[in-house]
């Protein structure tokens, strides 16, 4: 799998700035620097990474592995020597994550070059603990080193979770300054890669914000994990959030979902019914390829006029 | 006098309303739109000019619909505002105690559910159009019947044929299928209708609690076949007020006087005399690519948009 090298030797490892970069923004990032590489991140989506990433998709994907791909591409043309795409089976015991991700270093594998590798560890929660997944990642890209390996894959897992963690932390702190504050608050719900991926949202916490409303979003919040109903590990989150928020001082919610991903289209319904039972206004969304903003700022106008 | 101008730009249709301090309509405007919303306004501008006698002031204007902010850019629009507000402010005028509206325009259906006067949610159909307007309106080209006469006919029906309304592809080829096999006109188009009100129900009004009064508006609550087949499928009785094809544009009008300041940015009717021409051109200064739309009045930059960076705007 991975070569031979020295500690001299500096790899590059590409990592796409989509799907599974926004679950943990440090962590990854900082372990492969610790470990002695350099890290490419690609850039926010922009419109040519979309147009790329939905020329060179399959009509059927969702619209977020369609940016994953034109992210690709992006890092395929700079000098690379591996990309990075994980296999995420779980991301917790007895759950799954979305299908999709199973197969992504499939999909890397078939558009990519011959000189870039993928780096793709599988992460599956119900076989294998994350450290241990880790560890033999780094153990791998270490391959050549000649001493202390155990120490330097050590340090750098530590580091790395200790930044996720600071990050974690600050986001949690700012959920508290603000659900005490006294502006109107809407609650912003979808996945991580939906959520701060401005283009792709369309600006749409900056739209809320300029409304005078306080924006939180539903990965910030610091709630005790509780098991669901669902099986999928995401969905079983945000269900798990949602259900916490809803008995706060909210003003509303707003679910985003992108065309085409199944698991939202089953598991929006629940969550609609969770801030519908206490009373909330809800307001769904359906993101996709379009740039056109006519439709969304229309909704979203009447939205915040209903919760004045 | 002083007087208030509401403008509803949608798909299909152009809508003017121009209102006195009571509240009353002085003249309402129906238009066709045309693809061309500038000229639908300008001509309606023209129109109303002319049938307006006596020194009248326009001391505040109001846009709404999907041309909104480019006609609103134009004409000098004190406030632009989106449909569902305007909609739901003015059903209430009419019906206070309403607390459903359907409203069926060109491209979008929605449903307003209001408790106590006040919009407390809505839904706007997603992705696809199938069910609006538009959709009529190319059925009844199709058929040579004047669009207006849908609902007569339908209403005659007896045995309304079965339409797929899932989407408009499959219902046009239920249609066409339908037809080849001889089913009668009248059937065929009562069945189009009750395809329609099922796929709103089903797919915009899903899971909403519809209470009585309802109010049903835009311009598809014209047409009389559809009402019936509410009415049918609800079992409620559907108000169809005055007014029912410009109740966007008259709630603009209710809401420019409501936030009327001491002068109105209205440019005046002369602009339906003036060439405005819009273009667009991709900004390069960012990979973002965006469109900026430019509107020129009588080769003048009025205003320019559609910059995600504000750079233009």
């Amino acid at each position: 799998m991975v070569k031979k090298r020295t500690t001299k030797e500096k790899l590059t490892i590409g990592i796409p700035r989509a799907l599974f970069y926004y679950k943990k923004p440090y962590f990854w990032p900082t372990f492969f620097e610790e470990l002695g590489c350099s890290v490419i991140i690609s850039p926010p989506t922009q419109r040519e990474i979309l147009e790329t990433g939905c020329k060179n998709s399959e009509i059927e994907s969702c619209l977020p592995v369609k940016v994953l791909q034109g992210h690709i591409f992006y890092l395929l043309d700079k000098k690379i020597d591996y990309l990075f795409v994980p296999r995420i089976i779980s991301l917790r015991e007895n759950h799954s994550s979305c299908p999709k991700f199973f197969g992504l270093p499939d999909l890397a594998k078939l558009v990519s070059k011959k000189e870039v590798k993928i780096l793709s560890p599988t992460i599956d929660f119900n076989k294998e603990d994350f450290n241990k997944t880790a560890f033999w990642l780094g153990w791998s890209l270490t391959n050549g080193f000649p001493l202390k390996r155990f120490k330097i894959i050590k340090a750098a897992y530590k580091n790395a979770w200790q930044k996720e963690k600071q990050a974690k932390e600050e986001l949690n702190k700012n959920y508290l300054n603000q659900i005490e504050s006294l502006e109107r608050k809407v609650v912003l719900i979808s996945h991580p890669y939906n959520l701060y991926d401005d283009f792709i949202n369309l600006k749409i916490k900056e739209k809320l914000e300029k409304n005078g409303l306080e924006v939180l979003t539903i990965d910030a919040l610091p709630f005790e994990f509780q098991t669901t109903f669902s099986h999928w590990d995401f969905a079983s989150e945000m269900l798990n959030q949602a259900k916490e928020i809803s008995k706060r001082a909210i003003s509303g919610a707003i679910q985003i979902s992108s065309f085409g991903c199944g698991c939202d289209s089953v598991i929006k319904e629940f969550i609609e019914r969770i801030f519908r039972e206490k009373k909330i206004p809800f307001l769904s969304l359906m993101i996709d390829e379009h740039t056109a903003e006519a439709g969304l700022i229309t909704r979203l106008e009447a939205f915040v006029d209903t919760l004045n | 006098m002083k007087t208030y101008l509401g403008i509803d730009i949608g798909s299909i249709s152009t809508n003017l309303v121009l209102i006195d301090e009571k509240n009353q309509v002085l003249d309402h405007l129906y238009l066709r739109t045309d693809g061309n919303p500038i000229k639908a306004v300008q001509n309606g501008l023209k129109k109303l000019k002319e049938k307006i006698l006596g020194d009248i002031k326009i001391a505040g204007v109001g846009t709404t619909g999907s041309g909104r902010q480019l006609i609103g850019a134009i004409v000098g629009a004190d406030i632009v505002k989106n449909e569902i507000t305007a909609h739901a402010k003015g059903a209430l005028h009419f019906i206070p105690e309403a607390r459903t509206i359907i409203e069926i325009g060109g491209q979008d259906s929605k449903i307003i559910i209001l408790r106590d006067g006040i919009v407390v949610d809505f839904a706007m159909n997603a992705i696809c159009a199938a069910g609006c307007g538009a959709f009529l309106d190319a059925q009844a080209f199709r058929l040579k019947i004047p669009v207006e006469e849908f609902g007569p006919i339908a209403v005659e029906s007896e045995k309304p044929t079965n339409i797929s309304g899932r989407c408009t592809v499959f219902a046009e080829s239920d249609m066409i299928h339908k037809q080849q096999v001889g089913h009668s006109i009248k059937d065929v188009v009562a069945g189009l209708c009750q395809s329609l009100v099922r796929n709103y129900l089903n797919n915009v009004a899903k899971g909403k609690d519809i209470q009585p009064p309802v109010v049903f508006q835009g311009g598809v609550s014209e047409n009389t076949g559809i009402k019936k087949a509410f009415e049918k499928s609800l079992g409620k009785e559907i108000i169809v007020p005055q007014y029912n094809t410009v109740m966007g544009a008259f709630g603009m009008a209710l809401l420019a006087k409501q936030n009327s300041k001491d002068e109105s940015q209205f440019k005046g009717f002369e602009i339906s005399e003036q060439e405005i021409n819009c273009s667009s051109f991709e900004c390069r200064a960012c990979p973002n690519y965006c469109e900026i739309i430019e509107a020129r009045i009588d080769g003048k930059v009025a205003s320019r948009w559609g910059d995600r960076c504000g750079k233009w705007s």
